[in-house]
């Protein structure tokens, strides 16, 4: 492990430089895994797919200001976060407010998620309105507090409390419903 | 409560190592933009080069035309002027050429990219995409060096790839089959409609480049040369006059920096430099026409009245050898060929000597100096100490110093006269450059800089065994550089 972050950290070296064959090296690396954060964000995987390009282009114009303090992971990450979130402002910045109406929330085991795969969850993540899949993502995925989440997204606090939780409401809604389905088939 | 922390906590589990490899064509996307925004800065930057050969040669232009209507007599030698352009142009075009091949090298490094299928773990859908790395095709012997990283890196992503499967057999065909209905349109797409559609996509985003490689800067430097010279006995004996000192002047020019690393760049450009020494108020014996003539021909009656005049101006005087109407002087530098008897000068000659070669001595109020200008194109390389707003960088090199000026020029009651130039004369020379550099940013694009240099000049820029002329100059470059 220790000699693969050595490796990383001499490839980061060459992506300062400039070099096509380092480039490649982290883009192999990290793709897969920075997709899958960007198709949580996004509505769809062409989305994602966009939204990674961009990211991408961010890490390797940007890389010479990664100081190898704290993961280099999470600094990625945090780029195609940033790229999800403007991409976000730009298309939904006249979504409607909703009120918020906190629903009486269900029983809800872990065992039902367990049934349903990946895939699937990150389906409903993506059907969820815009806006609750961002603080969603932001909240859950992220660890981020509503304070920092409202400046992110440019709401409210309160609006962040309740789109969370009507993001949470919609996706035990839509497990259940589901898992119902995958049970009476 | 409890449910709520529940459901967030099984989403993040679930979701946290959730990995896909995107479909090949985001890769080739990402390095056209890449590629595009290199190519632009090199567009830009020839542009640059352009615009600044122009300055450039309006500058030395400027010098020249104002060098040659000196107020002289129709004793002033003009023989600076051929060496400018010719010196000039051929380095400015061989840039651009570079510029030209580094972008052909950078078009031929197109990436390839491989699809592999890999039926694995029961699942016949699912389609793994890996991406090669093998992906510089133009340079076959970097390739080779980098191959063994390069395995241990797939290695290292296969093991990836690995876990990916892995994690993705549990899950449902909807997901990828959404991939499979795109990718189609993707494939009919040949690589060069892909790459020119990058190009175009890149070229609408002109994020700017935070990472400035490149730095162009004007330069002024006034500056004090002088020299560290040696002469051979013989030559010495002919030269009576001892009391040199050095030349204030002002050079300039244009520089060009381009980043390597973090804390290295290296720099050239073209500047203008002056070398030269003054020889005047030297001769404590023959120090005046009116001395020479009381101490050498008639009574010592004016030497009272000489030693007070003495003292306000400045008289050169030399031994000079007259051959066939061309006088010549040992001089500090090397020995000169004056054009004619300057103004206000008088040449007395040994009556006693019969021979042909007739030595005499030179005498002349004011003081007689030896100029050299030199364009200079240096190389050097610069280290930054401090890398803020207010930036320290050390700075050593080499610099390429070629003669475009040889002068030599007697100041007395006439006016600034150019009586000829220095013999034997090197055109090419190299010199050492060192010094210490400050600079403040104004903006992201624009600073300032202030740099103490000291050129100093290796070899006897004289090629007469008899002098060894090496002149140092000490400058403090200050200019304005604009990054991109």
């Amino acid at each position: 492990m220790h000699k693969d972050l050595e490796d990383l950290k001499e490839i980061i070296e060459e992506c300062v430089a400039g070099k096509a064959q380092a480039q490649a090296k982290l883009y192999e690396l990290f793709a897969p895994k920075m997709f899958g954060v960007c198709l949580r964000y996004a509505t769809d995987s062409a989305e994602a797919e966009d939204n990674l390009q961009e990211g991408f282009i961010k890490v390797f114009k940007h890389i010479d200001k990664f100081k190898h303090k704290g993961s280099f992971e999470g600094w990625m990450r945090r780029i195609m976060v940033n790229v999800s979130i403007e991409k976000y402002r730009k298309q939904h910045f006249m979504y409607p407010v909703e009120d918020v109406e906190i629903y009486e929330s269900n029983v809800f085991s872990n065992d039902i998620l367990d049934e349903i795969s990946v895939q699937e969850l990150i389906g409903l993540i993506q059907e969820l309105p815009p806006r609750y899949r961002m603080v969603f993502n932001l909240f859950v995925m992220e660890g981020m507090g509503h304070k920092e989440i409202s400046k992110e997204m440019n709401i409210s606090e309160g609006t962040s409390k309740s789109n969370l939780a009507r993001a949470r409401e919609i996706l035990q809604r839509k497990v259940k419903n589901l898992y119902r389905e995958v049970e009476t088939k | 409560m409890k449910e709520i922390k529940n459901i967030d906590k099984a989403v993040k589990e679930k979701l946290e190592g959730f990995s896909v490899v995107p479909p090949p064509h985001i890769w080739e996307n990402v390095q056209g933009q890449l590629a595009a925004g290199k190519r632009n800065k090199r567009i830009a930057f020839t542009r640059w080069i352009a615009a600044a050969a122009v300055v450039l040669l309006a500058m030395l232009a400027g010098w020249y035309f104002n060098n040659s209507t000196q107020p002289d007599s129709q004793t002033t030698a003009q023989q600076q002027t051929p060496g400018i352009n010719t010196v000039v142009t051929p380095k400015t075009r061989s840039k651009g050429k570079e510029i030209q091949q580094k972008e052909l090298i950078g078009e031929n490094t197109t990436q390839t990219q491989s699809n592999k299928k890999e039926g694995n773990s029961g699942n016949s859908q699912k389609q793994i995409t890996v991406l090669s790395t093998s992906n510089t095709v133009a340079k076959k012997s970097l390739y080779k060096k980098n191959l063994p990283p390069v395995r241990e890196n797939q290695l290292l992503f296969a093991k990836i790839n690995r876990k990916e499967i892995r994690f993705n057999t549990l899950t449902t065909e909807i997901f990828l089959e959404k991939h499979a209905t795109a990718e189609p349109n993707e494939f009919t797409l040949t690589n060069e409609d892909k790459m020119l559609i990058a190009a175009n996509v890149a070229s609408k985003n002109t994020d700017k480049f935070e990472n400035r490689r490149w730095k162009m800067g004007l330069n002024v430097s006034p500056g004090y040369s002088s020299q560290v010279v040696n002469h051979s006995e013989s030559y010495a004996q002919n030269m009576s006059y001892s009391g040199e000192t050095g030349n204030t002047n002002i050079g300039g020019g244009f520089a060009v920096q381009y980043k390597t690393g973090k804390r290295f760049s290296i720099e050239s450009g073209v500047y203008y430099a002056q070398n030269g020494q003054k020889s005047a108020a030297s001769m404590n014996l023959f120090a005046s026409k009116n001395d020479v003539g009381s101490n050498y021909y008639s009574s010592n009656e004016s030497v009272s009245m000489d030693a007070v005049s003495r003292v306000s101006t400045p008289t050169f005087s030399n031994t000079v050898n007259i051959n066939n109407g061309t006088i010549l002087m040992n001089g500090n530098a090397g020995i000169v060929a004056l054009d004619a008897t300057p103004k206000g000068a008088e040449i007395t000659t040994n009556a006693e000597t019969k021979s042909m070669i007739a030595p005499g001595t030179m005498v002349a109020e004011g003081e007689f100096s030896q100029v050299f200008d030199f364009i200079e194109i240096p190389l050097l390389l610069r280290f930054r100490i401090l890398d803020t707003k207010f930036g320290i960088e050390l700075v050593g090199g080499l610099n390429t110093g070629i003669v475009v000026g040889n002068n030599a020029y007697i100041d007395n009651s006439y006016g600034v006269q150019n009586v000829g130039s220095t013999q034997d004369i090197s055109e090419i020379n190299l010199s050492g450059a060192a010094g210490v550099g400050m600079s403040y940013a104004l903006g992201k694009h624009i600073s300032v800089a202030v740099e103490p240099r000291l050129n100093y000049y290796f070899n006897s820029i004289n090629s007469n065994p008899e002098v060894d002329f090496r002149p140092y100059r000490i400058g403090i470059y200050t200019g304005v550089y604009y990054a991109f």
